[in-house]
């Protein structure tokens, strides 16, 4: 138990943040974390050798995320993802002063709400390739999918989010020396 | 046979067919003709990538492909006419048994020429495969036909969301 | 379409999915298209924020939480005999069968009604009978027949221009198929 212990220590941090991109809330994120590495180490008769622990302890950690989210009805309620954008007010201001950080601040922000408002799919593709800068292979490993799978998920997400977020990052891009 | 070449001799194949389409137009609907006719092009592109055939191969077998489409669209278009005009004696009550049978009779003959044009298209590629290809031929074959039932489910449930 | 295609590279190119003649022939197109360049620098944006670290860690006695809560799932014994006795056996059993046969028809008839046609056992059987079974199915619903000759079209566009990313059909869910609903409606790609 302390070799599955430490091997915990190892990735707690990862996995925390991995579920947090889903449900958005540490409360959930750490009880789900915790609940990730008990049902690893009581199914560890389940990893096979020679297998990569990796992916197998986040294979587990997502399908928990997606069951509680299910029950909980969070991906139903998700924000809608509108087509329409919201019409922009910011200052058109360069990145470094004040102004420009609250300008990428905002961006972020809104980065957020648009990755929460992503279908399941494609947030869950998303969160595992650019959060956790996982390769297209170790996602599908994850989420149980072909590599061109996720090849297309993250190509309809990128470009999904680029739709609603055009007229920040406009304001970004001309506010570059 | 990959990228633009494949591309390259399906689409020139395919614009030479073109007329296909025009022949049914009338007698089928313009949507189930359409359906018709991509099914029958994604099963030439999907068959192509299934069997890796190469250009040769291509050169001798999309022809004769091509041929025995036409053939199929002809006897097809007697077909639906012939339905067509079944469906109307029987709603009309003037026909006899005797030219009911007849009808019936030619529909079912049409319905074996269909069945035989077929054959004749696994006979052309069994003449021109190789023994790999024949046997990736059989598990392409089931594999379209469950891909075709899938991409109806896929249909249905857009049709579905459309009209709830 | 061939800024539609090369939308598709940007993204792969970002997670050094393509090739180096994919990646040379992306390069080559973002030196001619304005279109395509903004997009990527937009997507270089969203990727740079999307990866910047956030603010809420791990509290620092999770780890001392974690160990507690295994140790504790791992020595805990079992429900005592008397409640487990109690639980499922004597007078209840036939109670919890009866639950079990009346859940078993309900997930049979559910099964039964919503679960999608499949195919009939059919091979091995002609071209033609096999394309007159789906065209029978779809009938003289228009809107059917709309909607698959779609869905057909999409495929040939997938088997054509993007031979080198086949779409399997059977990942997608009903989000991602409702979000090509719109992207058909809308006349986008696939």
């Amino acid at each position: 138990m302390e070799a599955f212990t430490a091997l915990a220590g190892l990735y707690q941090e990862r996995i925390f943040r991995t579920i947090l991109g889903f449900t958005r809330n540490p409360e959930d994120a750490g009880d789900l974390t915790q609940e990730t590495f008990m049902a690893a180490f009581k199914s560890l008769n389940s990893f096979r050798q020679g297998a990569r622990f990796y992916t197998w302890i986040y294979r587990i950690a997502v399908n928990s995320t997606l069951n509680f989210l299910k029950k909980k009805g969070r991906e139903k309620n998700r924000t809608e993802f509108k087509k329409d954008v919201d019409s922009l007010s910011l200052p058109g201001s360069p990145p470094n002063s004040p102004e420009g950080e609250s300008l990428r601040n905002e961006l972020g922000r809104r980065l957020d709400e648009a990755v929460s408002g992503l279908p399941l799919p494609f947030r869950s593709s998303f969160i595992l390739v650019v959060h956790e800068g996982m390769s297209h292979a170790d996602a599908a490993g994850v989420l149980g999918c072909s590599e061109n799978t996720i090849s297309w998920r993250m190509h309809k997400a990128r470009k999904l989010l680029q739709q609603k977020l055009k007229p920040y990052l406009d304001e970004v891009r001309h506010g570059l020396p | 046979m990959k990228g633009k070449m494949l591309l390259a001799s399906i689409l020139s194949f395919l614009l030479i067919q073109g007329s296909l389409g025009a022949q049914n137009s009338q007698e089928q609907g313009p949507a189930q003709e359409r359906i018709r006719e991509n099914v029958y092009t994604l099963r030439l592109i999907r068959m192509t990538q299934a069997l890796d055939l190469t250009e040769e191969q291509t050169s001798r077998i999309y022809p004769a492909l091509g041929r025995i489409e036409k053939d199929k669209a002809n006897v097809q278009k007697k077909f639906a006419s012939g339905l067509r005009e079944l469906k109307d004696l029987l709603g009309s009550s003037r026909a006899g048994d005797e030219e009911l049978v007849a009808r019936v009779r030619a529909l079912q003959a049409l319905r074996k020429d269909l069945r035989n044009l077929d054959d004749e298209f696994e006979r052309i590629l069994d003449e021109n495969l190789t023994t790999v290809q024949k046997a990736s031929y059989v598990i392409f074959s089931v594999d379209f036909y469950k891909g075709l039932w899938e991409n109806l489910n896929k249909a249905r449930l857009i049709r579905n969301k459309r009209n709830p | 379409m061939a800024c539609r295609k090369f939308e598709r590279w940007i993204s792969d190119d970002m997670d050094n999915r393509l090739s180096d003649k994919m990646r040379a022939a992306l390069r080559k197109h973002l030196k001619e298209c304005e279109r395509c360049r903004s997009y990527q620098e937009n997507l270089k944006i969203l990727q740079a924020e999307a990866q910047k670290p956030g603010e809420v860690a791990v509290r620092a006695e999770f780890l001392e939480d974690l160990g507690r809560r295994l140790e504790k799932a791992l020595y805990s014994g079992p429900a005592s005999g008397s409640e487990k006795a109690a639980r499922l056996g004597g007078r209840w059993k036939w109670a919890w069968a009866g639950v079990a046969v009346f859940v078993l028809a309900l997930a049979g008839g559910a099964f039964l009604l919503l679960r999608p046609k499949t195919p009939p056992d059919l091979w091995p059987a002609s071209y033609e009978d096999s394309l007159a079974l789906i065209l029978g199915e779809i009938g003289e619903d228009a809107d059917l027949a709309e909607s698959f000759d779609q869905v057909l079209e999409a495929s040939i566009g997938e088997a054509l221009f993007e031979a080198e990313y086949p779409m399997f059909w059977e990942d997608l869910d009903e989000d991602e198929i409702r979000l090509m609903e719109l992207d058909i409606e809308n006349g986008r790609e696939i």
